[in-house]
């Protein structure tokens, strides 16, 4: 196989690999960020140290 | 639930962003195309790093039900998913490179008589069944256990599928590493390995995020129970 017939072969395995990491990445972090507001909104108050005397 | 220790996200990151774009760097720039295959070898460098991190995290996965099934604590069980689910995304890259750097280099999408590729497709196709036992189930110990199990008896397809080729013996599917070393030259192997501690490194970069999410999701369930006033 030529050098000019090969490229689109390893563009292809090199692009799909960074696309399904990158949708992998994509939905973690959406997922996470989601989950870490609706945290933020339901965690009770913190520690004794923050509270007023 | 206890926490086991919160994985570090740093250091993976920092070896994923200089492993990883090195590994294409070395791959392309420094060495040569090989002498059968030609250009489309440089898929070696992707795939072959992948597999091995699939593997990795799929051996991470059983371990963690292992130590599940003994513990009976359920942050291995979570780890256990975690790994199971990472490996099952590399997994898919591995099927999708895999048939890419087969038809540039054969001529042929896919070989129904290579064992390896087989071993591998049915490894692939049990964990992916994992999820479907895991799902079936109620939330709890039973869901647990059944996982743990399931994943901790798949664990034996990995060196079946790691030795295949070298018991095969097919042509098409030539073994590089033998018992006398690495059969390629030693920019081809450095290559390889900077391409596996990067694939390896940012395996565990995804594996401890969604580690984070998970947690972060079951703190979120507690807190919510809490809310309704059920008891957690």
């Amino acid at each position: 196989m030529t050098l000019r017939d090969a490229v689109p072969y390893v563009a292809a395995a090199y692009l799909a690999v960074w696309v399904v990491v990158l949708l992998y990445v994509g939905i973690i972090g959406r997922k996470l960020g989601r989950i870490e507001r609706q945290l933020d909104e339901l965690a009770p108050p913190s520690g004794d140290g923050e509270r007023q005397p | 639930m206890r926490a086991l220790g919160r994985p570090s996200t740093t250091v993976p990151l920092i070896l994923s962003l200089i492993l990883v774009p090195l590994t294409v760097v070395l791959a392309f720039w420094w060495t040569g195309d090989d002498v059968d295959q030609g250009f489309s070898q440089k898929i070696f460098y992707l795939h072959v790093p992948v597999a091995l991190a699939s593997y990795a995290a799929f051996g991470y996965g059983a371990v963690c039900a292992a130590l599940y099934l003994w513990r009976r604590d359920p942050e291995w069980d979570l780890r256990s998913y975690v790994g199971v689910h990472s490996g099952t995304i590399f997994g898919t890259l591995v099927l999708l490179t895999g048939p890419i750097w087969a038809k540039a280099s054969w001529g042929v999408w896919w070989n129904w008589g290579d064992r390896q590729i087989n071993v591998f497709l049915i490894l692939f196709l049990y964990y992916c069944a994992y999820f479907m036992l895991r799902f079936s189930l109620d939330e709890g110990e039973r869901r647990r256990s059944a996982s743990a199990v399931y994943a901790l008896l798949g664990v034996g397809l990995i060196p079946l599928s790691f030795l295949a080729v070298r018991i095969a013996e097919t042509l098409i599917h030539p073994t590089v590493f033998t018992s006398s070393g690495a059969a390629m030259p030693d920019t081809f192997f450095l290559t390889f390995l900077v391409g596996l501690a990067g694939m390896l490194s940012l395996m565990a970069l995804l594996m401890s995020v969604e580690l984070r999410g998970k947690r972060a999701a079951a703190r979120l369930v507690e807190y919510q129970r809490a809310a309704r006033g059920e008891d957690a």
